[in-house]
């Protein structure tokens, strides 16, 4: 033995640690989760005491943690291929895929578990679903076979405010289907948006996004119809008791401003949005992310406004 | 020849910090349990559930 072999260092295999865990749970997704499963709480008739609303919530939010480790286990094949998500834990190499799996299927059995015990039986259902649409049906199902992944499985990602919803009223209403609504049709161009900047990625991983399959005019031409068709069901929840001025003031500035970006996506072609790098593509894509929030806060201070009796007596309630 | 015992210090810091993070989850989810409790109790929620015999305090109220 020479002394040069005393010079290698034992490799250390690699071990995950508490911020590796907590990215598997896809925190970013996990804010917009609690917001607005806090924001369809808050806004249901009949309250909640704050510590249900902490403990409830909390349910949600770590459902929708275990979901998304769920995903990052079955997709850790295509995450690894692609720029966006070859950091994610599991491609990197920080968490086992075993690791991901039991996190995922343990965190799930016991948020809907406690939601039941801290909600209601429906909340916990509706939970329960949640996560089996986002892991079963969207991730391993649709994801990549159809180019109406997104569309379907958007539906996950919209149910939280209903989730929120039904814990305080153990059930449904139109109130809690518009805010689902509005999440659900906000999640096609959001991610289009994306898509068109990102094709080479979905390209090389084999998933079958929109622009892959259709091209990149017919992703301008949805992008438009679906931030369209967005508008009126963002404007129509203003005219609902969870709305009010607040809100009708500030989803009618920001669908103007998502439908102005989708247009100016729809007027541009391949050549000229790769002549400046997705330069509006970029923009409204995270312009979307702002969209989601101000509307979601615009509710938060109608329930405030509500709870101050501050709100305006004669806006008018049609639904 | 001595193996460098250092090189094996590491993963004990880190397995600190999980062993840290599971502790204050656990703290944190009693405490979150024993609140609920609290609130639960505190709006007379029922805490018995049917347990395969009939019990008179767990049978609805009836109005005279």
């Amino acid at each position: 033995m020479t002394d040069i072999a005393m010079d290698v260092k034992p490799t250390m295999p690699a071990e995950a640690q508490v911020k590796d865990y907590f990215a598997l749970m896809k925190p970013r997704v996990m804010s917009l989760v609690v917001l607005t499963a806090a924001i369809g709480m808050f806004a249901a008739p009949g309250g909640v005491h704050p510590v249900i609303a902490i403990a409830t919530i909390l349910c949600i939010a770590v459902g929708a943690g275990a979901s998304g480790a769920l995903n990052m286990w079955w997709d850790a094949d295509i995450d690894a291929v692609m720029k966006r998500t070859a950091t994610r834990p599991l491609p990197a190499g920080k968490v086992e895929p075993g690791e991901a799996l039991s996190i995922g299927v343990a965190l799930s059995i016991i948020s809907v578990l406690l939601l039941s015990i801290f909600g209601n039986i429906f909340a916990a259902a509706f939970l329960a679903f949640t996560i089996f649409f986002y892991v079963v049906v969207y991730s391993m199902w649709l994801k990549r076979s159809t180019p109406q992944n997104i569309v379907i499985g958007g539906a996950a990602g919209a149910f939280p405010p209903m989730i929120g919803w039904a814990v305080v009223t153990g059930g449904i209403s139109l109130e809690s289907v518009l805010m689902f609504a509005l999440i659900f049709l906000w999640t096609p161009p959001h991610f289009w948006a994306l898509a068109i900047f990102r094709n080479e990625d979905y390209v090389k991983a084999g998933v079958p996004m929109l622009p892959v399959v259709a091209g990149d005019r017919a992703t301008r031409n949805q992008i438009l119809i679906y931030t369209l068709l967005l508008f009126p069901v963002a404007l129509v929840l203003a005219f609902t008791p969870v709305g009010g001025p607040v809100y009708f003031a500030v989803a009618l500035a920001y669908n103007a401003r998502f439908v102005w970006g989708a247009w100016a996506i729809w007027k541009r072609d391949e050549a000229s949005a790769t002549a400046d790098k997705f330069k509006t593509e970029l923009r409204v894509f995270l312009e979307s992310i702002g969209y989601l929030f101000a509307l979601f806060i615009a509710l938060g201070i109608e329930i405030i406004l509500r709870a101050l009796d501050l709100s305006w007596s004669g806006w008018p309630v049609l639904f | 020849m001595s193996i460098d015992q250092t090189a094996t210090h590491e993963i004990y810091t880190r397995r600190k910090g999980r062993n840290v993070a599971v502790l204050v989850i656990l703290l944190a989810f009693v405490v979150l349990v024993f609140s609920v409790t609290i609130v639960k109790m505190g709006n007379g929620a029922s805490m018995e559930a049917f347990d395969h015999a009939i019990r008179p305090s767990i049978l609805p109220e009836v109005s005279q």
